[in-house]
């Protein structure tokens, strides 16, 4: 069971609202930001535990989010979408703090096992969550 | 002078190309990113409030959501090939497994392969060194080999692409039950650029079949 809410932070307006629906269909609690400003305006506002953030938006890239999250919200767990070909964009935002990453189109059963990992270690479950 | 001012042409041409590609192939996941929600949203949807439906209507949206998703999912892995196959000429030195680079070709010319009325297997066998060379350059030198060998193939017959370990370097052949590896001829500018990877290239051919083989130094050595 998934108890923390969740911020989908993506400047694809419709991937981010429709894959906002499945999971609260699933019943998470979820909101969605289309823009990098609107996500840090919303971290305040909705108070999420997980952040699932787009690597690239065209206002603010999606490392420097994750800079800002770590810095004023430790606790909060981000898993980065990536588009990219290589795994090295999502290795270095996990280097930079993220809890995990996942390439786009993204699986919705492999983003719900990273969530719910993400889950319990927002919770203080396990050692890492992995 | 003017060769190299041309050659240098040559590679931001290459470049652009690279980071054209890179792009393109971004903007295309993320539209199958929003297919692939669509039609799982609409697939949840079926599930929850499906019941009053014609089953035999159900079974049809069913199918339709899932041919969807499964031709998103052989979108995705063939872009994340695009991506990688892209982003290649950013470094010119690196190390990787050569197996999954031919896995990479092999996706890409599956189509040319089937064309010519050939059948393409790939497998990996045991464990593949990694090597550390230019991986653009290596690229091209599989791109036209698999050419070269698809060319003299018989149609109706079966091209197998093995990655494997040679002692501590790394080995990518060509094979097939045919005898008629005596007619593939590498082209001179192919064996400059085998030459340039540190690799070595033979044909060989035994009571089992023929086969074309490139050795590549492993990082070990």
């Amino acid at each position: 069971m998934i108890e923390g809410k969740i911020l989908i932070i993506d400047d694809e307006a419709e991937f981010a609202s429709t894959l906002c629906q499945r999971l609260k269909l699933r019943g998470i609690t979820v909101e969605d930001a289309h823009s990098g400003t609107e996500g840090l305006e919303q971290l305040d506002a909705f108070a999420p535990q997980i952040v699932i953030l787009d690597l690239k938006m065209p206002d603010m890239s999606g490392l420097d989010i994750l800079a800002r999250i770590k810095e004023k919200y430790q606790n909060i767990e981000v898993i980065m979408l990536t588009g990219h070909g290589s795994v090295g964009a999502g290795i270095e935002a996990m280097e930079k703090g993220a809890f995990d990453y996942i390439m786009k189109p993204v699986d919705l059963g492999e983003l719900l096992e990273k969530i719910e990992l993400a889950d319990k270690k927002a919770k203080g479950e396990g050692d890492d969550g992995k | 002078m003017e060769n190299e001012s041309n050659d240098s042409l040559r590679v931001e041409q290459v470049n652009s190309y690279g980071r054209l590609m890179a792009s393109f192939s971004h903007e295309l996941k993320n539209h199958l990113g929003i297919i692939r929600e669509a039609n799982g949203l609409s697939s949840d949807l079926l599930i929850m409030h499906g019941s009053q439906l014609d089953e035999q209507l159900k079974k049809t949206l069913e199918k339709g959501f899932v041919t969807v998703e499964e031709r998103v999912s052989r979108m995705a892995e063939a872009f994340h090939h695009l991506s990688g196959f892209a982003h290649r000429s950013d470094t010119r030195l690196s190390s990787f497994q050569p197996e999954q680079m031919v896995k990479e070709i092999c996706q890409f010319l599956e189509r040319f392969a089937r064309l010519a009325q050939v059948t393409l297997d790939q497998r990996v066998e045991g464990e593949v060194p990694a090597v550390y060379n230019d991986a653009a350059l290596l690229h091209h030198v599989l791109f036209r080999l698999f050419l070269e060998c698809l060319e003299v193939q018989p149609c109706g017959s079966t091209m197998c692409v093995v990655s494997s370990a040679s002692g501590p370097d790394a080995r990518i052949c060509f094979q097939w039950q045919e005898e008629i590896a005596a007619t593939v001829v590498i082209p001179g500018s192919l064996t400059a650029a085998i030459d340039r990877l540190q690799a070595t290239c033979s044909i060989e051919q035994d009571d089992h079949g023929a086969m074309v083989q490139l050795v590549l130094p492993s990082v070990k050595q």
